[in-house]
């Protein structure tokens, strides 16, 4: 019921819809028990116009209108019901088969029902008619035969989706049917667009009932809408409400039962769905530019807090981050899926998601001020950052490798990107500029003129990875560079962005949640947990002498190559619910060290040491 | 001692669609997926099967539960093929190998509640009546320690974490008893901090339970941890096997030794040097002349590119598919 309402909020057409449709259905139901007149009675006076008696007036032989408007909604919904239901039901079985089997069986049903598909629908319907006489069951078969094809079209779509997908997959593993993998698995999972299409089928077809009706065609012992609107046509000028009323509702149910399948289908597919909404910013602040102090960081965040708003509520996912990176300084961030690790490095390039909004924090990125209080700092009405991002700074994302231009060389892609910044500069320097950060990261020359496609997974990402060099920022903020590749490649990369950082004294921001990679690449790690760096030290006090009970836990939760072999140790529980306030340390449920305090004040944040820093309220305490 | 399963020379090749003058000149070309290996188990035995993607691991993992059908080659459980098995029996055998998936968010039904999916199973084969079959999936949701049991049958997929998720797959996967468990990188999409509580689980229920397993993983680290034995796949065929320890310390392959070696160490440190390694692994669609890894190889000579190397004996029951396996293995720079 919730779920109903969730997805009827903010539907006005849907839900006119439905009740529209709701109407009809009381109305078809309830027919024999209103208060209302024998719809076939030719008691009263023929043409009377609308009026106390006869809301709707009567026709040319005295029938109450009203009266056979309800009585033709219950012929219309049960033609729609029924004809509906034969056609969803042939599609789903066919559809089915067709796209589970494959092969030969597929060709041959496939072919049928493009065959049907271009029969025209009206002529077949009117030729079983002609051929079997117009009682309505013809009728409602005439009809489902001409619109089962839609439905085994859109269901062999599903089921080709649907079969690859490992819990089909693993149900056959474990020994199951054809038939139980089709009838248990796939089908109730691919329901959705095929009673979205039903509700379109319906209006389909109350709409040939009624034009059946309408050619004399229908059954003529029930009262349909096509019937009465033809009746009416001949009385046009003398009696109007015979045709507008039926005609009205004709045009009604259709419209509803379409506008139905609209809703539907954006309510039931996840992919129409607008699932983020665009956060409310903070109204930018206006800062009198000062010359940046010429050995300032090159990033000092301090206090960083954003949020995401998800619909009704919304998280923290970096609450209240504070670090400073000096030039040529490396900084590993690391943590779980969720701690908020990616928000960080989004934020500090104010590259978010739309839904995100920074709340508090300052930024600043080589001694130029962008964020203030979490306002973004603009001077003459241009974002400070506009003209840093790329030049001073540059990110590369996760899935970055797939974010290539599939129909572009990735050369004239790098050229391209360098000519937006360089307005000053020609094709020829671009030129340069791109085989030098080919060079640097080690992807060959010739692959200037190749497509993404025609490369590897490692290739692309090194593709990529120039692409951030291109404009030769000081920080590059490099966040999970490696995690979809293979190991070797991973291995390969990470050495090359630890030799840029030799090279072009790049300061650099790892984010990654492996642990190793960022023991390798950088010089200082920070670990995040639910939003806050938990703690921050060198690497080699991190690996050797960590004071949080977090890190320490993960450190040994990891399995390793060298060594003694020893068993990686469990951590009990899950990552924390970030929507929840935060009023004590945010580790002490899972945390084997809490004491009373943990769960009930929130941890300091303890200097261990020069550049150790641990959120423990036992941090200070002796190393045990 | 008498093998759980043992596959000989087990192939498979995926066609590939060529171009028409191709098909006029009557090439036919297909991708070695696998190509042609030999795997023993011993009951209860745990063994890693480890390489890149592209290597045929996943593939020989679909081989093994005949959710793929060879092209050539045996797989023998207890002595009895069972590639061409008739409905019954390769039923009774589904039974008693079961698969745990790489990805726990789409390896159970949306649709299904946790029980359902535990229960599943035991449907499929008809074992006992509803109850006892809801005793049963019950009881094993227990074993993988998803307490307290009543607040987590109930849930849909949707509501449980990734950790969660695969602990339902592996109730999922033993609520049948099997006596061979096919496991295809079941941590690599968990979190650290989750992956040590899964990892410990399925050691201690194939010790209590005497299960065989077969675990496929591209993490050195993680089949180490796991396995007793290792076999190093490249390119569709098994290049190194022996005990894990043995693969680990004193690897006779230099892909293996690479693999080791590219598992970033949790310490920090000056970098290791590592050697430029040429290119990626490119699947195969034509038979190989001389070493497969040999276009890759930093040891690589004239050997490597026209001789295939044969299995090298280390020791009992350690080989390697090298020309120069002697040498990695007395410890010659690879890396």
């Amino acid at each position: 019921m919730l779920g109903l309402v969730r997805v009827l909020s903010g539907r006005i057409a849907l839900v006119l819809s439905m009740i529209i449709v709701g109407l009809a259905v009381f109305a078809a139901i309830a027919a024999p028990w209103l208060p209302i007149a024998d719809p076939n009675a030719m008691d009263a006076m023929p043409y009377t116009p609308p009026g106390a008696e006869h809301w709707l007036g009567t026709d040319n032989y005295g029938r109450d209108v009203l009266s056979r408007i309800v009585w033709g909604a219950r012929l219309a919904l049960l033609v729609a019901l029924i004809s509906s239901a034969i056609a969803s039901f042939l599609g789903i079985v066919l559809g089915s088969i067709s796209g589970y089997f494959g092969g030969l069986i597929d060709t041959v049903l496939s072919r049928t029902f493009d065959v049907f598909l271009l029969i025209p629908s009206f002529f077949l319907v009117l030729l079983i008619v002609a051929l079997f006489g117009s009682r309505i069951e013809f009728t409602m078969v005439a009809i489902a035969l001409t619109t089962w094809p839609r439905s085994a079209r859109i269901m062999r779509a599903q089921v080709l989706s649907l079969k690859s997908r490992v819990y089909v997959q693993a149900a056959k593993a474990a020994g199951a049917s054809h038939a139980r993998t089709l009838i248990r698995h796939i089908i109730p999972n691919g329901l959705a667009p095929i009673i979205t299409d039903a509700t379109i089928l319906m209006g389909l077809a109350v709409l040939t009932e009624a034009g059946l009706s309408f050619l004399g065609l229908g059954d003529q012992n029930a009262v349909s809408w096509g019937r009465m609107i033809f009746d009416g046509q001949r009385e046009l000028r003398l009696a109007p409400w015979m045709s507008i009323f039926p005609g009205v509702s004709l045009l009604l149910l259709v419209a509803a039962f379409n506008l139905l399948g609209d809703g539907l289908n954006e309510a039931l597919n996840p992919q129409l769905r607008r699932l983020t909404t665009r956060a409310a910013q903070k109204p930018t602040c206006e800062l009198v530019p000062t010359v940046p102090e010429p050995d300032a960081p090159i990033l000092r965040v301090s206090n960083l807090r954003m949020a995401y708003d998800l619909g009704s509520n919304s998280i923290a996912p970096v609450d209240g981050v504070s670090f400073t990176l000096q030039r040529g300084d490396s900084l590993g961030v690391v943590g779980e899926s969720g701690c908020g690790k990616s928000s960080l490095g989004a934020a500090i390039l104010q590259v978010m998601a739309p839904n995100a909004r920074m709340t508090d924090g300052d930024i600043d990125l080589a001694g130029a001020p962008i964020l203030r209080d979490g306002c973004r700092v603009v001077h003459n009405g241009r974002d400070s950052l506009a003209s840093l991002r790329w030049t001073k700074a540059a990110i590369i994302f996760q899935s970055a490798m797939n974010a290539l231009n599939p129909v572009m060389k990735v050369g004239d892609q790098l050229i391209e990107a360098f000519l937006l910044h360089r307005t000053d500069a020609n094709r020829d320097a671009a030129m340069q500029r791109v085989v030098a950060v080919f060079d640097l990261i080690g992807v060959p020359r010739a692959r200037m003129g190749s497509y993404p496609h025609e490369l590897s997974g490692g290739m692309r990402q090194r593709v990529m990875i120039a692409l951030s060099l291109l404009h030769e920022p000081e920080l590059l903020v490099a966040d999970e560079p490696t995690t979809a590749l293979d190991v070797l490649v991973q291995d390969q990369i990470l050495g090359e962005i630890d030799a840029l950082k030799k090279q072009m004294g790049l300061s650099l921001i790892l984010i990654s949640h492996d642990m190793g990679a960022v023991a390798e690449t950088c010089r200082r790690v920070a670990v995040m947990y639910a939003g806050e760096i938990i703690e921050i030290a060198p690497t080699e006090t991190i690996f050797g002498y960590a004071r949080h009970p977090y890190t320490q836990a993960l450190l040994a939760a990891l399995p390793t190559v060298s060594g003694e072999k020893r068993l990686p140790k469990t951590l009990p529980g899950e990552p924390v619910n970030m929507a929840e306030p935060m009023t004590a340390c945010r580790f002490a449920p899972r945390c084997e060290k809490a004491a009373d305090i943990c769960r009930t004040t929130r941890p300091p944040r303890v200097d261990v040491a020069p550049e150790h820093e641990a959120l423990c309220h036992f941090a200070g305490l002796v190393r045990t | 001692m008498t093998l759980l399963l043992e596959t000989r020379g087990l192939e498979k090749r995926y066609p590939l669609r060529s171009g028409m003058m191709a098909a006029l000149r009557g090439e036919r070309r297909s991708l070695r997926a696998v190509d042609g290996i030999n795997l023993t188990l011993s009951p209860g035995e745990i063994v890693a099967l480890v390489g890149e993607s592209g290597s045929g691991k996943t593939t020989t993992g679909k081989l093994l539960t005949l959710q793929e059908t060879p092209t050539s080659g045996e797989i023998l459980f207890e002595g009895r093929d069972v590639t061409t098995l008739g409905h019954v029996e390769r039923k009774a055998y589904l039974r008693r190998v079961q698969m745990i998936f790489q990805n726990p968010y789409e390896a159970l039904d949306p649709r299904h509640r946790v029980i359902q999916s535990v229960m599943e199973p035991l449907e499929i084969h008809n074992t006992g009546t509803a109850a006892e079959r809801r005793a049963n999936a019950e009881r094993m949701l227990e074993a993988v320690e998803l307490r307290p049991v009543a607040r987590f049958m109930d849930r849909y997929p949707a509501d449980l974490s990734g950790g969660q998720l695969q602990r339902v797959a592996i109730a999922r996967a033993l609520v049948l008893n099997p006596h061979l468990v096919i496991a295809d990188e079941p941590v690599s999409m968990l979190d650290v901090s989750v992956r040590a509580g899964v990892m410990n689980l399925m050691l201690r229920l194939s010790r209590d339970l005497g299960l065989a397993s077969l675990y496929i993983t591209h993490d050195l680290a993680v089949a180490r941890t796991m396995s007793t034995r290792m076999a190093v796949m490249y390119l569709g065929m098994v290049v190194e096997e022996g005990p894990t320890e043995a693969l680990v310390a004193r690897a006779a392959h230099p892909y293996t030794r690479l693999l080791v070696a590219s598992v970033p160490e949790h310490r920090a440190g000056p970098r290791r040097t590592r050697i430029k390694l040429a290119g990626e692994a490119s699947a195969l669609t034509s038979a190989p002349q001389g070493c497969r890894f040999a276009p890759r190889c930093p040891l690589a000579t004239d050997i490597c590119r026209t001789q295939i190397p044969m299995k090298l004996q280390i020791s009992a029951d350690h080989w390697s598919a090298c020309h120069h396996a002697l040498q990695v293995v007395s410890g010659h720079q690879v890396v």
